[in-house]
């Protein structure tokens, strides 16, 4: 959960990146998930993510998140590469590293897994660059106010999205003084067999739900006195998101990096297949 | 005019056959600060949520006789409008906030009465400072203590520049200091012209601010008067469960049991050790 | 006394949060002896809470050790603790969960396996000992706040536990509900129970414990006994405590006089009385 609200306080840091309008920085995150489902050769999906680390420095971003990122790649990548090869299918013309009954190992299967391992590492990249950059509460103020204003749909939406990571962190809070308190009383959660287990989230869920419907009662009743209104009706937007020439940019290169990609796709060098 | 009155109003919530308040008489002028105490369940949260409309608009029930805020009846004007003259700020300060950020918490309640976004920023800007919470604007309530919570619902209820403050219990959830942070307060916002009124346990804190004390037990108001006539009847207040000032009571002891005669009962330490020093002097 | 008096024992005790980079507690060296009404106070965040939850082994120590009842807390889980230490949390709506008060009360006792006479005697007992004589078939939803928090406790001493550990018992009630949760305490303590509460309502830590611990920063502050400890205004008032306004007066009327008990309103009448015949000698 702490991990969740770190996210969120990212998205407020100041730097050019940061500043953009958060539906640009959508758009851009849309074709850079796009890129790695159009390009398998491992060395252009590799550029891809160097750019958008390059992107990450000018975002001010700090070494403590990267290092998230750090350790997870080889992780990910190594568990791709330890096991996709004993699935590649076994075609004589490949190079064996070892071939045992079903069990077998190629250099080619090996290429394979890299590359989609690195498939997976653009993809990562470009969500956690969109969402350590993005104030992803401003964003969904941003979708609301489009919502309300141009297909008339209720704020009460957008409001439910971002009420929850309100409520969410205090909601796991109260998870965690509740199973302490059976823990105290010699009932512990995470012993005993699947079917124990089982058993002892029935005591843990009622004093949860009771506090999620006293809690519901109480924002029923803030939301009138805070003038909220379910139905559609006017109201102000005090985040003015208005899209720039630089927004325009941003989204550009994303765009441009669909074209490449497609582009690549034309010449035949979007395929790992070439190298194999 | 009495900015806020009540004529004989009764209420029982749904499904219940007890009196949450029984033929409430009471009126608020402008710019008082009035402080309320009881028991628990005596009705104190009911007589708040009556005056903002939230009894019987939102919580229903059995509801008998007339409230007016500012001139408007608080039973029939709807809950949104009412905001705008009366705040209330509640007892858990978790649950009354919305938002993910103070910024947003504050210009909530702003962008739903369609205020121009100018105005908008013009208010927060002045409640951040008026609370102290510049530097945490950006901030999740998760990293905030209780005490600031509470300021926050504060600030949020008067960006919406309500004539009269409501403050429900709203310390108890509150170490010592942040108590006291509440308290000052309300006490500055006294001083600026807005009413006040304050429910509260702790008798020592509402002592130094209010002009008034409002005692209900079990939905009815037993004594409305200045703070000192009615906090210096110290076997009322004792036989209804509730803890008068220590400093109040030192002066009862000395006055009941060892005859020491006294003009008025000291309400804090200062004028206590004024009025127990002459004693020992004299 | 002897050193088998102490129940409960933390050597340098330091201990820091996984994802914090300061500590929460530190160097904290306690010995609470068989008996003792001990209340813990400090302002929010001070560490009086984490220090609480190292008594019965929700926090493991990152440095140093906590001993309860002769057992070391970081070889044992929180189930086994129990045993040993009861717990009451500050909200009875986090542990309450069955469908009846006899159910609620016999919970814990059926966790840590004991025959079906001793479960029955000892709730018979706990019924008795928090006035909730006769409400065995009520729902625990269905009672009020107050009683609730009595069933909280009585859940708790079901276990029969050495020592009896209360965070916050008094939160969101009024005074006359505070004061008798804080008498039943305070009868189990004259029983022999140790008694260790957490508590913000300094009025009530000058009724009943007889040794106050004050937190402030991650560290003990001061520990004394109650009178020694409120005496002290201008250090308690640094860590974020009012003393309760009884000391306040006694310090600025009666600088000469030395407490040798905790103080209420009576006897400062009394104290001021006898200081007036003094001066009149």
């Amino acid at each position: 959960m702490a991990f969740v609200l770190q996210m969120l306080e990212l998205g407020k840091l100041r730097s050019p990146i940061h500043s953009l309008d958060p539906r640009a920085k959508l758009l851009w995150w849309i074709c850079l998930i796009i890129v790695p489902i159009l390009v398998t050769n491992p060395f252009i999906l590799l550029a891809f993510t160097i750019w958008i680390w390059i992107m990450a420095v000018l975002a001010k971003i700090s070494y403590k998140m990267y290092r998230f990122l750090i350790i997870t790649y080889p992780v990910m990548v190594g568990f791709i590469v330890l096991t996709w090869p004993f699935f590649y299918p076994a075609t004589e013309d490949q190079f064996y590293f070892f071939r045992f009954g079903i069990l077998h190992w190629s250099l080619e299967g090996t290429i394979y897994a890299l590359a989609m391992g690195m498939r997976i590492v653009l993809a990562l990249t470009a969500c956690t660059f969109f969402v350590m950059t993005t104030d992803l509460m401003g964003l969904a103020s941003a979708v609301g106010e489009f919502m309300q204003n141009k297909l008339r749909i209720s704020y009460m939406y957008p409001l439910m999205v971002i009420s929850s990571f309100k409520f969410l962190p205090e909601l796991s809070g109260d998870y965690i003084t509740i199973t302490d308190s059976f823990r105290s009383r010699a009932c512990d959660i995470d012993a005993g067999s699947i079917v124990q287990r089982f058993r002892k989230t029935i005591p843990v869920a009622i004093p949860l739900i009771d506090s999620m419907l006293r809690r519901a009662m109480r924002i029923s009743i803030a939301l009138e006195l805070k003038a909220f209104d379910v139905d559609i009706k006017d109201r102000t937007f005090y985040e003015k998101y208005v899209f720039t020439w630089k927004d325009v940019l941003f989204v550009l290169t994303g765009v441009l990096a669909i074209l490449f990609s497609i582009l690549a796709i034309v010449l035949g060098i979007a395929k790992v297949e070439m190298y194999l | 005019m009495a900015i806020i009155e009540l004529r004989d109003v009764s209420f029982a919530y749904k499904d219940s056959t007890v009196l949450a308040l029984s033929h409430v008489n009471f009126s608020v002028e402008r710019g008082e600060f009035v402080g309320v105490i009881g028991p628990t369940g005596a009705g104190k949260s009911t007589l708040c949520w009556t005056i903002v409309g939230v009894v019987p608009q939102i919580l229903r029930g059995e509801f008998s006789g007339a409230v007016f805020v500012n001139g408007l009846a608080a039973n029939e004007t709807p809950v949104a409008r009412l905001a705008q003259i009366v705040g209330l700020v509640q007892q858990d300060a978790e649950a009354q906030l919305l938002m993910t950020d103070i910024e947003k918490e504050i210009t909530f309640p702003l962008e739903n009465l369609c205020l121009p976004r100018e105005e908008i920023d013009k208010r927060l800007n002045y409640v951040l400072d008026l609370v102290g919470l510049r530097e945490n604007r950006l901030r999740h309530p998760f990293y905030l203590s209780g005490g600031q919570k509470q300021r926050v619902a504060v600030a949020a209820v008067l960006a919406m520049e309500p004539e009269i403050l409501i403050l429900d219990e709203a310390t108890s959830e509150l170490d010592p200091v942040g108590a006291e942070e509440i308290h000052d307060l309300a006490g500055s916002l006294k001083k600026q012209g807005k009413t006040i009124i304050m429910v509260e346990h702790n008798i020592d804190e509402l002592a130094r601010h209010a002009d008034r004390i409002v005692v209900i037990d079990h939905g009815e108001i037993l004594r409305d008067g200045p703070t000192r006539e009615v906090l210096s009847d110290v076997d009322f207040l004792c036989g209804l469960g509730i803890y008068p000032p220590q400093v109040t009571q030192v002066a009862y002891h000395l006055s009941r049991q060892y005859g020491v005669q006294f003009e008025q009962f000291p309400l804090n330490v200062e004028e206590g050790e004024e009025l127990f020093g002459k004693m020992l002097r004299a | 006394m002897s050193v088998d008096d102490i129940v409960l024992k933390t050597e340098e005790l330091y201990y820091r949060y996984p994802t914090r980079s300061d500590y929460a507690l530190i160097n904290v060296n306690l010995d609470i002896r068989k008996g003792e009404f001990v209340a813990i106070i400090g302002q929010n965040g001070s560490g009086k809470t984490t220090l609480i939850k190292h008594f019965n082994g929700l926090l493991k120590p990152t440095r140093g050790r906590v001993i309860v009842d002769g057992k070391d807390t970081r070889g044992l889980p929180t189930s086994e603790l129990a045993r040993s230490v009861g717990y009451v949390f500050q909200n009875p709506d986090h542990q309450i969960f069955a469908e009846t008060v006899k159910d609620e009360i016999d919970f814990g006792p059926k966790n840590l396996g004991f025959p079906p006479e001793r479960i029955e005697q000892a709730r018979q007992r706990v019924l008795a000992e928090m006035g909730l004589q006769g409400l065995e078939e009520e729902m625990p939803f269905q009672l009020s706040r107050g009683q609730r928090q009595r069933l909280a406790v009585a859940s708790v001493l079901a276990m029969e536990p050495v020592i009896l550990i209360v965070d916050e018992p008094t939160t969101g009630q009024d005074w006359r509900e505070s004061i008798s949760l804080m008498e039943l305490i305070y009868q189990l303590n004259k029983k022999g129970h140790t008694c260790v509460v957490t508590t913000h309502n300094m009025n009530l830590v000058s009724l009943f414990a007889r040794r106050v611990i004050v937190m402030w920063r991650s560290e003990v502050y001061l520990d004394g006994t109650t009178q020694e400890v409120f005496a002290q205004v201008d250090q308690i008032l640094r860590a974020g405590i009012k003393p309760p306004e009884v000391y306040e007066l006694a310090r600025r009327l009666l600088p000469d006089v030395r407490l040798d008990r905790p103080i209420i309103p009576e006897d400062l009448a009394e104290l001021l009385v006898k200081e007036r015949e003094k001066i009149h000698r």
